[in-house]
This record gives C-alpha cells, sequence and structure tokens, in this order.
C-alpha cells in the first residue's frame, strides 16, 4: 500500500502510557496520532472524518455519555452503530488480556480487531492499522 | 308358641319363654332347660314352675353321673325320649319283660342296640328312686341338639302322675327342634357380634395407629384400648431399639409388677431404674422364637435348657403356636416364670398373654397383657356319692355352694384370635413407622450432605471467582505500568528523543512504572504469604512517634502537591508492633487517605484506647480523612481481598483492591484490631487500628 500518512486517534486516560504509544507510533509508522479521554471529543473527531481510525482504550474513569459513565467499549458500540459513523474502523487496545475478557470486549464493542497491553510489536500493530483502514476504504 | 319363641334372638329369653310356654302347654308343674358343660355336668339354665309345686332348680349345677355317658348317648340316639314314671310304673314304653334297662347298658351297646329296643325299655330303679326324691311322679325329657351335638335337654316334671300324650310328645318335640333352630342362630349371631365386635375394635386401633400423634401418644392410647377390649387389668408394650442410639420403648397400661422388688427385698437395678420385664429370658426367648412348639428345634445360646424346661413346663403353659401367641395361664406355675413370679405378688394379676410382634422375619418386640385372678362359685344340686349322708343332703335339695378362689382366667381363643390381630396390626404399624423414621432419617442425611455438597461447591466457586477475578485485576494492574516501562524503554531504545530533556524524562517515566510494578508485585505476594499462613511478625517496642513522623514525611511532596495537609496528633509514645509491618500499614492507609481525598485535610492520631474489655492497654492510631467516603453497605467488604467498593473507583484510582485486606490481616497478626468507618459517600473515611500498649 502507498505510504499515506494516517490520522489516528488514541484513546486513553493514562496520559503518560498515552504519549509514550503516539510517539512510537508517529515515529514508526509516519502517521500522525491526536490523545483524547473525552467522549465529545471522540464522537466529534469521529463525524468530521478528522480522523482514519481509532485506538480505543476500553478502562475510562470518569467518561460520561448520555448520563452514564460508559468503557471504551460502549463507546465503540455507539460509534459503530450511528449511521454517520458505522464505517470507522475501531481497534480495542486494553490491559484486559484474558481470552474471556477479549472476547467478551469484541461482542460488546462490535470493534474491529483487539491488542492487549503491553504492545510489544509495534510494526504488526502498525500493519493492523494500515489493513483496517484500507479494508474500510474499499 | 313359637312365634313368641322367635321373637328374641337372644338364648336367655329365647330358653325362658320356651320353659314357660312348654309349661304351660302341658300343664305341668315345673319345665328346666339343662344344659351340659364339656365335662358331661350341667346346670339349669331356664326354668318354669307353677307357684310352689315343685323346687326350683334354676342355676343349680349336676354332677356328669347324674346322668351318665350311655344314659346320654342313649339321647343322642333316640333322639326323643320319653320317661313317664310313676310310683307304680304304669307307663313305660317297655312291654319286653326281659330287656335290660338302660342304667345296664355301656355306651357300646347303646349304640349297637335297635332304636326299638332302646324306645322301649324299663326305666332304671335307681332314675325312679331319683326322680321320686325330687318330689318328680312324672317326667318327660327331650334332647335338645347344637348340630350334632347333644347340648342340653329339655324336661317337664310334673308333681302328680300324669299321662302325655302322643301329641304331647310331638308338641315337645316340635318345640325342642325349634329350641335347636334358635340354637343355632344365636351361636351366629353372638358369632357376628363378637367378630363385630373385634373389627370395631381392629378399626378402632388402626383409626389409633394412623391418627397424627406422637408415635409414643398413639401406642399408649392403642394399648390402653387394647387392655380394656380384652378384658385385661394391665397390658405392656414392648418395642426393640432400632440401633444403638435410639432407646428401647416400653409402654404400660393398668396393673403392674413392680420389678424392682426381687425375693422380698426390694432391690434396683444397678443403673437405679426398674428392670424391664421383657427382659427376662422366658420374654427374649418368645421374641426369639415366632412359632416356638414342642416340635421346633429352638435356635439360640440356651437352647437346651429352653427345649428341657420348655417339655417340662407344656403342662402349665397353653402353647397356641399357630396363634403365635403364648399364654401362661397361671404365671405362679410357670417355670420360667419363677424369678420374676415374686414382683408380681402385690397384684392380682396370675395369667399372662404374650404375644411376640413382628414383621416378615423381624422382631419388633413384644405384647404382654395380664388378666387377674378370679374367685369362681358353683352352686351344685348336690354331690353324687353313694354315701347315704350325701344322698340325704340331694334329698333334701341343699345347694352346695362351691368357692373356688384365686382361679387361673380362662383366655377364650376368639379372645386370643383379637389379640393376634391387633398385633399383626401393631407390627405393621411399628414397621411402617420404623420404615418411615428410617426413610426421614435418610432423607435427613441426604439433604444434609446435598446442603454441604451446596456450601462447598459455592465456596469453590465462590473461591474460584475471586482468584480468577485476582487474577483478572492483577494481570489489568500489572500490564498498565508494564505498557509504559516497555513504550518508554522502546523510545530509548530506538532513539526518539529530540533532546536531553526528554531523554531524562522517558528514563523517569520508564522507572517509575517499573516501581509501581514492584509495588503492585508486592502486595500480591503479601496477600499471598498472609493467606498461606507463612507470614510472620517480630513484636517490639515500637517508638510511634518517630515513626509516624517518616510516615508524614513520605507523604509530604504529595500532600503539598494535591493541597491536602497532613496532620499528626501523638499522645502516646510507644506501642507494641512489628515496627516494618506497622510502617506498612500505616503507608497503605495514608496513601488511600490521599488517593481517595480531592479535598479537605488528613489527620493521624495515636492515643490511649477508651477502655476495651481486655486486660492491659492498648493504643488506638487513626488516619481520618474528608475523602469521598464509603458506602456504609461496603464497609466490612473491602477487608476481603480482591475487593474494591465499586468498578468505577477501580476505574478512577487504580489498584489491584489488596491494601485494606493486607492492613486487616497484618493487623490481627499483631494481635490488634481495626475498623473502618466513614458516615457515607462524600463523607470522609475513618480507620482505627488498635494494638497492645506493652506486652
Amino acid at each position: 500500500m502507498s505510504k499515506n500518512r494516517l490520522k489516528i486517534l488514541l484513546v486513553d486516560d493514562d496520559y503518560l502510557l498515552a504519549k509514550g504509544t503516539a510517539k512510537l507510533i508517529e515515529r514508526l509508522g509516519g502517521h500522525q496520532v491526536a490523545i483524547t479521554d473525552k467522549p465529545d471529543e471522540i464522537f466529534q473527531q469521529c463525524q468530521s472524518r478528522a480522523v482514519d481510525i481509532v485506538l480505543m482504550d476500553v478502562n475510562l474513569p470518569e467518561a460520561v455519555w448520555d448520563g452514564k459513565e460508559v468503557s471504551g467499549a460502549d463507546l465503540s458500540k455507539i460509534i459503530k452503530n450511528h449511521p454517520d459513523m458505522a464505517d470507522m474502523p475501531i481497534i480495542l487496545i486494553s490491559a484486559y488480556a484474558m481470552v474471556s475478557e477479549r472476547q467478551k470486549l469484541m461482542e460488546i464493542s462490535l470493534a474491529d480487531d483487539f491488542w492487549p497491553k503491553p504492545i510489544s510489536d509495534y510494526e504488526a500493530l502498525l500493519g493492523a492499522i494500515e489493513s483496517q483502514v484500507e479494508k474500510h476504504l474499499n | 308358641m313359637t312365634n313368641r319363641i322367635r321373637q328374641s334372638l337372644e338364648l336367655e329369653t329365647i330358653l325362658t319363654t320356651t320353659a314357660a310356654e312348654l309349661r304351660s302347654f302341658l300343664e305341668t308343674d315345673r319345665v328346666k332347660v339343662y344344659r351340659f358343660e364339656p365335662d358331661g355336668s350341667g346346670e339349669v339354665i331356664a326354668e318354669s314352675i307353677d307357684g310352689q309345686r315343685l323346687p326350683s332348680l334354676l342355676g343349680l349345677h349336676f354332677p356328669a353321673s347324674d346322668i351318665p355317658p350311655h344314659s346320654r348317648e342313649m339321647f343322642i340316639k333316640a333322639k326323643t325320649r320319653v320317661i313317664v314314671s310313676v310310683p307304680a310304673q304304669q307307663i313305660t314304653l317297655n312291654n319286653q319283660g326281659n330287656v335290660a334297662t338302660t342304667g345296664d347298658l355301656t355306651v357300646e351297646e347303646v349304640q349297637q342296640t335297635k332304636i326299638e329296643d332302646i324306645l322301649q325299655r324299663p326305666v332304671d330303679p335307681c332314675h325312679v328312686e331319683y326322680l321320686t326324691n325330687m318330689g318328680v311322679q312324672s317326667s318327660l325329657v327331650v334332647p335338645i341338639f347344637h348340630g350334632e351335638k347333644l347340648w342340653g335337654l329339655l324336661a317337664g316334671h310334673h308333681a302328680t302322675p300324669k299321662t302325655f300324650t302322643d301329641e304331647d310328645l310331638l308338641m315337645v318335640q316340635l318345640l325342642a327342634d325349634q329350641v335347636s333352630v334358635a340354637l343355632d342362630q344365636s351361636h351366629l349371631l353372638s358369632e357376628a357380634r363378637a367378630k363385630t365386635r373385634q373389627e370395631t375394635l381392629i378399626n378402632q386401633i388402626s383409626t389409633l395407629l394412623h391418627t397424627p400423634q406422637q408415635v409414643g401418644q398413639i401406642l399408649e392410647n392403642v394399648l390402653k384400648t387394647l387392655v380394656k377390649a380384652s378384658g385385661c387389668s394391665g397390658g405392656r408394650l414392648y418395642i426393640h431399639s432400632t440401633d444403638p442410639t435410639t432407646a428401647t420403648q416400653i409402654y404400660t397400661y393398668g396393673d403392674q409388677p413392680q420389678l424392682f422388688l426381687w425375693g422380698t427385698q426390694p432391690q434396683k437395678s444397678a443403673t437405679g431404674e426398674a428392670l424391664l420385664l421383657e427382659a427376662e429370658t422366658f420374654w427374649q426367648q418368645l421374641m426369639r422364637q415366632p412359632n416356638l412348639s414342642p416340635n421346633t428345634n429352638p435356635v439360640g445360646p440356651h437352647d437346651e435348657d429352653w427345649q428341657s424346661l420348655r417339655t417340662e413346663q407344656l403342662s402349665v403353659s397353653a402353647q397356641l403356636s399357630n396363634l403365635n401367641c403364648h399364654i401362661v395361664p397361671d404365671l405362679y406355675q410357670e417355670p420360667f416364670l419363677t424369678a420374676v413370679a415374686p414382683t408380681f405378688r402385690n397384684t392380682r394379676i396370675r395369667s399372662i398373654l404374650v404375644m411376640p410382634l413382628w414383621y416378615g422375619k423381624q422382631a419388633l418386640g413384644c405384647l404382654t397383657l395380664f388378666r387377674d385372678e378370679i374367685d369362681t362359685e358353683i352352686l351344685w344340686a348336690g354331690r353324687l356319692d353313694p354315701d347315704d349322708r350325701n344322698r340325704r343332703v340331694r334329698q333334701s335339695f341343699e345347694a352346695w355352694r362351691e368357692l373356688k378362689l384365686r382361679q387361673s382366667p380362662q383366655w377364650h381363643p376368639a379372645e386370643i384370635e383379637l389379640v393376634q390381630a391387633v398385633g399383626s396390626h401393631l407390627g405393621m404399624a411399628l414397621m411402617q413407622n420404623r420404615l418411615y423414621q428410617w426413610e426421614r432419617e435418610n432423607r435427613l442425611l441426604v439433604e444434609m450432605r446435598n446442603r454441604e455438597l451446596d456450601t462447598a461447591r459455592n465456596i469453590a466457586e465462590e473461591a474460584n471467582r475471586m482468584k480468577s477475578d485476582f487474577l483478572s485485576s492483577t494481570s489489568h494492574e500489572l500490564r498498565t505500568p508494564l505498557a509504559s516501562t516497555l513504550n518508554y524503554l522502546k523510545l530509548l531504545k530506538e532513539g526518539f528523543y529530540d533532546n536531553e530533556e526528554e531523554l531524562k524524562e522517558y528514563i523517569g517515566v520508564a522507572y517509575q512504572s517499573a516501581e509501581n510494578l514492584v509495588a503492585i508485585i508486592n502486595d500480591v505476594l503479601d496477600i499471598a504469604k498472609i493467606e498461606a499462613g507463612r507470614m510472620s511478625v517480630q513484636m517490639n517496642q515500637v517508638d510511634l512517634r518517630p515513626l509516624l513522623s517518616e510516615q508524614i514525611r513520605m507523604f509530604h511532596v504529595e500532600s503539598r502537591h494535591k493541597g491536602i495537609p497532613l496532620i499528626l496528633e501523638c499522645e502516646v509514645e510507644q506501642v507494641y508492633a512489628d515496627q516494618g509491618k506497622l510502617k506498612q500499614i500505616l503507608t497503605n492507609l495514608l496513601s488511600n487517605a490521599l488517593k481517595f481525598t480531592p479535598i479537605g485535610e488528613i489527620r493521624i492520631t495515636a492515643k490511649k484506647a477508651a477502655a476495651m474489655s481486655d486486660s492491659g492497654e492498648w493504643v488506638e492510631i487513626a488516619v481520618t480523612d474528608t475523602g469521598i467516603g464509603i458506602d456504609p453497605n461496603q464497609r466490612e467488604l473491602l477487608f476481603e481481598p480482591f475487593v474494591q467498593a465499586d468498578g468505577s473507583i477501580k476505574r478512577r484510582y487504580g489498584g489491584t483492591g489488596l491494601g485494606l485486606a493486607i492492613c486487616k490481616r497484618l493487623v490481627e497478626l499483631m494481635g490488634g484490631r481495626i475498623f473502618l468507618e466513614s458516615e457515607g459517600l462524600g463523607r470522609g473515611t475513618n480507620v482505627r487500628l488498635q494494638l497492645p500498649f506493652d506486652n
């Protein structure tokens, strides 16, 4: 694929962790990464097509949508069920790494892929990001 | 006449009516109904007399020799027997001068003699004399049959010579036949009545057996009913114990022997309780051998003795092997009861019926019934004795009163049958009850096992769930700092930093993340160690003030950063504790307080504890914050490992949820206790730990 510079939205409440992850993706993949943990901002970025893909953390303390506390998996589901955003590729990234948790989260979130923390193979993650974007463009 | 006789089914009425009607018909002085006893003696049981013309014989007994066997045989053979006897013997049915009188014949000869010859036979001179002595000049006698048996006689006597016509004879014969029919009916009636009584009683007892009451109460009632219905003076119901844990049961009603009285001296058993009659060999043997009879080969340890005694006693004890009952007509005559007989002395009990209760081949116990001795009185119409003096007595019709005291009461087959029937019902009911008990016990046992299994399974499931939650939480908590560490180390490795400052920042974050990892791992190891019982404490007198000051200093930076002041109030100098563990606890508590307090202050106080129930002095160290507080319902839960107030707390504040659990266990290891208090969400938290002041 052509080395398109992708706009990636990284959702994580742990700023230091997110900052390190973003830096690695930018440096290794040449993409542009924005970081947030605010639901409003996530929806706004997705709806306006300001981003090509969302890397969504599941644990989002203090994230509230529609008056309810929501997790990253909940937000992913809202996006996937929204007519304007349904085609937005979403990859879940979570420290919940057990197989049972992973399956449950995938079912709830309707996300396209799941990556457990810590991410050690960034090359592979970048490959997954690029293939998801390409898949959703077609 | 026959209609009047038939009006009643009551035998006594029938016979009395018969006598009266017959006397009126024959116009004779006296008509009597004479009934034979099995031994050949007889009694006048109904009578009709014309005024004082002849003396009354009613209720008098006559010896067997009065109407000897050959005479009775003649009645049987001839069916009708007429004696018309006058001093001149002018009317006899005999016209053969050389025929022997009835008195000269044996029973065999009577049976072999032709009926015509029997009917035509001169009256025995002694009989003539006998009648004459009784003031009878004319006599007419017909036999009354019950089935094929000679039941009694119907006799008409006249004080003066009287001629009976053929018509009279015919009528008397008809009446005798009527009486026979009446006897049959009456017999049937009494049989039916007895059967009804028996069925009623059995029904009554069956009903009792199935009333919704305590088993003991039911059995008591059944015994009472049976004793009363069977004309006994007392009874006992003995029930074996089903297993070593249940006691033998004994129910008694009515007269009982005084079992602690042995010989002439009152004596109790070693346990101080009255001994059980049923513990005696006699009862034990009966219970062991359901159908004991002389022909049965008994089994058991003392069988030879039993067998020999059994043979001896047969003359005394009535054996009813087919009925499964054993009757001792006279307990003082029974060799096997020699040992217990004295205990009956204060009672009038003389006869015993023992019925072992069986269900199939299983002995359940036995039923024992007592009957009192009876006094009998017989009025003899003289005694047959060749002695002249006796003859004079007989002539004078003076009744001989024979009084027999302390007689063994009779047990009629119908009564025994009744006891037997009730006994088999009892056996069934006892077995049913026993089975029900077993079934219930088994069911309870199974239910208990199931509950235990359920509990065990729930505990195991809960433990498993907690373990997997713990693993999940721990894994999650470890992965986050690990991700940071790896991220920054990779940035450093790849050289993705623009300047020295950025380099230092990356190294700092990686280092801090690794330190967090170590803290979590230490917590996990701690709790695992405590749970495994491998954590030990080193107790010493610890200087409290410097220790608390050091804690404050440790959190000084964080406190100033969050703007939450840490205030220390220390009123005691020392505490008896493990210094390292105490530090660990305080670090945990202060860290929690800072983590959960966005605004306000945190206060650490140390003072002598308020009066405690235990002896010795105590120190109370409290960490009080103005933080988010705790829902009171979840207070105690927080001391459990792997539990946090709720998921959002964990998401918001992190942590493995092990801190308080570790604190509680460490405090307890040091012999102290810990309390977590909060006035509710948003209203701060107060953790108090109490430790001994000194050892």
